[in-house]
């Protein structure tokens, strides 16, 4: 498919990828493409993380309907590209009143190739997933593994986007470059609190065991759950 | 493909700087915020690309409207649990999504209604980079043959002209809705083309070239009546 291979273009030739959207060349379609390949990348890593409840999460033996497969497949795309889309305005009306002289649209396309490469990380990351989800079952071990593929493909991710998104010294005043950049790193924080805090919203991602829940009671935090899961994986083993 | 023909093939590049829009054989404008090339009907891949993409938007408003529903929806305790919450959370995301894609569909159509003159030009342009590419064929299938005939070259040069006066003066007329000087200029240099066209076509004895001849007029004609439509 034609999206992919923008993907593809990113991978293979960074720089020149990232000079095209410094000059603002394609931007529409490189917009289209990211988003689209993102999805459809996040939507394959969230049906095999959803299918641990069809798999093991229901309680009587036999057909498990796959509400939770379809479930992951959505939310987990939502998770990532909402949280994109509530944290752009900020970054691009600070950027533009300390000096930033690119569009909506670039910095859009910024932070949607982070994305994308979060994105790719994940779909790398999916046969060992697989392979975890087959052999072993356990329920808080398969959180815990996931929660770390994902802070490891998110500072991946993240670190992408801050050496991308740095300001570069051109003819810029020296004490805004400073104040961007302290905006991008105050920014990657917010980034990451309004994701778990989006994520906490929209969990169950995986379905623990029992019925099938679209979406859980609004209690306690990203932080204390996967606490709770940490101290269960110790006090079990 | 010899230099001298490659030459004349109007690339996907040279077409976005006359018209100023991201151009590909499947959207003007990019997947999510362009609209769909008529020619994409006609084509049974790109019918199933167009069906992908438009499975993918409606998933993507979908996730879209997540908050909102959930906004919505969720009872007293904050989840959604029970088949009935379950039930009304998914109506009204879906009514949302598909109201998204009742904007986004009207908003293709207002645009397609713009670019209408465009779109037409950019299948005339597909149309001269296939002759282009036929002349080539038939060129590599029959060795022998030392290349196309000069007159034929200058015809294929005219046609590649009039289609990027074509698309320079719908451009200016988009961008400029009033009537311009350089319009007048260019449509007369068009005209000028067509009738070094049709003198070619009399000129042209090689039964080979007749057809190829015949089409690129009628290209350049097809691109005269578009713009004399926008003219008036």
């Amino acid at each position: 498919m034609n999206y992919f291979s923008t993907v593809i273009a990113l991978l293979r030739d960074r720089q020149a990828f990232l000079e095209e959207i410094h000059d603002g060349v394609k931007l529409k379609s490189k917009m289209s493409s990211l988003l689209i390949s993102s999805f459809c990348f996040f939507a394959v890593y969230g049906l095999i993380i959803g299918s641990y409840h069809a798999l093991y999460g229901a309680n009587s033996v036999g057909f498990h309907p796959p509400f939770q497969i379809f479930s992951s497949a959505i939310k987990l795309p939502a998770l990532y590209l909402i949280t994109l889309l509530v944290c752009l305005p900020t970054l691009y009306i600070f950027n533009v009143l300390f000096g930033s002289k690119q569009t909506l649209s670039q910095h859009f396309t910024y932070l949607l190739t982070a994305i994308s490469v979060i994105a790719i990380l994940l779909l790398g990351f999916a046969p060992v997933t697989l392979f975890f989800l087959i052999t072993v079952r356990d329920y808080h071990f398969f959180l815990l593994l996931n929660v770390a593929v994902f802070a490891l493909t998110g500072i991946l991710g993240v670190s992408f986007l801050y050496q991308v998104m740095r300001p570069i010294a051109d003819d810029d005043d020296q004490q805004n470059i400073k104040i961007r950049t302290s905006i991008l790193r105050f920014w990657l924080v917010l980034y990451g609190f309004v994701g778990s805090q989006l994520g906490w919203t929209l969990r169950p991602f995986f379905g623990s065991p029992g019925q099938f829940e679209l979406f859980r009671p609004n209690e306690g935090s990203f932080f204390t759950g996967v606490w709770n899961a940490l101290v269960n994986l110790l006090t079990n083993s | 493909m010899s230099e001298r023909l490659e030459s004349l093939i109007i690339s996907e590049r040279e077409v976005e700087t006359l018209t100023g829009l991201e151009v590909s054989p499947i959207f003007v404008g990019g997947a999510l915020t362009g609209i769909y090339r008529p020619s994409v009907l006609g084509k049974p891949g790109h019918r199933f690309y167009m069906l992908l993409t438009e499975l993918i938007v409606a998933a993507l408003l979908f996730m879209v409207a997540i908050p909102i529903g959930l906004f919505f929806t969720r009872g007293q305790s904050g989840g959604i649990q029970t088949g009935g919450a379950i039930a009304r959370f998914l109506l009204l995301t879906t009514l949302l999504a598909i109201a998204g894609l009742g904007i986004r569909y009207r908003f293709m159509r207002i645009r397609q209604k713009r670019l209408r003159r465009l779109l037409s030009l950019l299948d005339k342009v597909e149309q001269f980079n296939d002759i282009i590419r036929a002349i080539a064929l038939s060129q590599q299938l029959s060795s022998t043959a030392p290349g196309e005939p000069s007159s034929i070259h200058e015809a294929l040069e005219l046609t590649r002209s009039n289609l990027t006066y074509g698309l320079t003066i719908e451009r200016i007329l988009r961008e400029n809705q009033g009537l311009l000087t350089r319009q007048q200029e260019l449509l007369n240099s068009l005209e000028a083309n067509l009738v070094t066209l049709r003198s070619l076509e009399l000129e042209q004895q090689a039964i080979t070239y007749q057809q190829l001849i015949k089409d690129a007029l009628e290209i350049g004609l097809s691109v005269q009546q578009e713009l004399q439509k926008v003219a008036r």
